[in-house]
């Protein structure tokens, strides 16, 4: 096995730890906030959540096991590209945007539209080989996904009857 | 580059992400209503003795090889600034990283007890302490963020 | 716990600990002040930086040892000075860290963004 099939292979299963227990972290935030529970009480949302940071050091890792084969490999060139930019830069908000949800300075609500569209946005950005877009576009599109997961999000809130608990 | 050379980079840059993952976990830690001292003890440990590791094995590779090997043809090549400021930065604020996370890791090892039992009175002592700590940690986490992207940048110029 | 001021007397939970990590607080501002400037001043005084290479092998290496160096023997001499170990002054000391840290960070980024754009 190449250290290339490693580190994909390793990239994958972070993926899948990642953007699943990201998934399944909204899915059992509603389900508690529907059975009165508080925010992030719950058996099944605390393991969720360390899967997901478990998924996401090892996307780490394995991402930046590829920059390594690029640089030594000589293809350095693929370090610049604006799809990796833009993917850095979404996980460095989605890094960023959780530690603020933590902090209390962003509601959860926000929070979860971050972190859920980050997700995926990340994902999509690995998938798309051959993506022809510049950072500035594809960060743009990212920041108007965010807005509309938002708003999906608390369309689904609303239809679940589920209310909002109110910011301590 | 010599094999030892490509796994001292290679060791540089997981041990430098290691440090900022594992400061990263100190800063989320110390946000929780109840941090847990023993996770912030072993987090702030490792992550200073990975952060030190990445120093020594990035130093070596940086003096023995980068400076009269790399370092010429990033400046020949298109991207100059790549090694201007990038490299130039990172080297030095990277310098900081180790003595901030020494100075986090000991009032953890010796304060976090007393940081759960304060932290009641928002206006506690422990309280400060703690705030002080999540400000330090974040520090040293968006600094290893910043430095660790500098990195991706100084690399995409070896061309 | 109160002392005969009747004060809370807020020490840390291993007195000696609590020394060290507070003499450690305040060593570290002086040496990332020290990096700060011994990086800033070597750059625009070849002098400097000479010496630093020719007693080191490498400026760089130079700074980090003497970053070093300074960290721990401050952090010793301020633990034998018995400085106010009490919470609240560990918590000024760790404040006053990050500010030297942030601004440190923040004149070595501006400085070499000076000398890559806007020099010659």
């Amino acid at each position: 096995m190449s250290w290339e099939i490693f580190i994909k292979i390793a990239h994958l299963v972070g993926t899948v730890l990642g953007v699943g227990g990201a998934t399944f972290a909204e899915v059992f935030y509603l389900k508690s906030l529907k059975s009165g529970q508080s925010e992030t009480s719950g058996d099944f949302l605390k393991t969720t959540y360390r899967i997901l940071r478990i998924g996401m050091i090892i996307l780490i890792i394995s991402g930046f096991g590829y920059l390594i084969l690029s640089r030594l490999e000589g293809h350095a060139e693929r370090l610049y590209s604006p799809r990796l930019w833009s993917k850095l830069t979404v996980i460095a908000i989605l890094l960023l945007g959780v530690v603020a949800w933590q902090a209390k300075k962003i509601p959860m609500w926000l929070g979860s539209a971050v972190s859920f569209t980050s997700w995926y946005a990340a994902l999509i950005l690995g998938a798309w080989r051959g993506l022809n877009a510049t950072y500035l576009e594809i960060m743009a599109v990212y920041f108007l996904l965010v807005a509309l997961i938002a708003v999906v999000l608390a369309f689904i809130r609303k239809s679940l009857g589920i209310a909002h608990p109110t910011k301590t | 580059m010599t094999s030892f050379l490509q796994i001292l980079l290679i060791a540089h840059i997981i041990f430098g992400l290691l440090g900022v993952i594992a400061f990263y976990a100190v800063w989320m830690g110390l946000l929780k209503h109840k941090p847990s001292p023993r996770f912030l003890k072993f987090s702030s440990l490792w992550g200073f003795i990975a952060l030190v590791l990445s120093w020594f094995t990035g130093g070596y590779y940086y003096v023995a090889y980068y400076g009269t090997t790399v370092k010429p043809v990033i400046k020949a090549g298109g991207y100059p600034w790549a090694h201007a400021l990038f490299m130039e930065a990172k080297e030095h604020v990277f310098l900081l990283l180790p003595f901030l996370a020494a100075v986090v890791a000991l009032v953890i090892w010796f304060w976090s007890e007393r940081m759960e039992t304060e932290t009641a009175t928002p206006l506690g002592s422990g309280f400060q302490i703690k705030r002080s700590l999540v400000l330090l940690s974040g520090l040293i986490t968006v600094l290893g963020i910043i430095i660790t992207l500098a990195g991706v940048i100084i690399s995409g110029a070896v061309r | 716990m109160q002392n005969e001021n009747g004060k809370n007397s807020a020490e840390g939970g291993s007195a000696s600990g609590g020394k060290i990590a507070s003499s450690a607080a305040l060593s570290a501002s002086v040496t990332v002040a020290l990096i700060t400037l011994v990086t800033i001043i070597a750059d625009l005084n070849p002098p400097l930086k000479d010496w630093l290479k020719s007693t080191f092998s490498h400026h760089w290496i130079g700074k980090g040892v003497l970053a070093a160096a300074i960290f721990i023997v401050l952090t010793f001499l301020f633990r034998l000075m018995s400085l106010k170990t009490d919470a609240a002054g560990l918590s000024r000391k760790l404040a006053g860290l990050f500010w030297v840290g942030v601004l440190g960070a923040l004149a070595i980024f501006g400085f070499y963004f000076y000398e890559a754009f806007l020099v010659g």
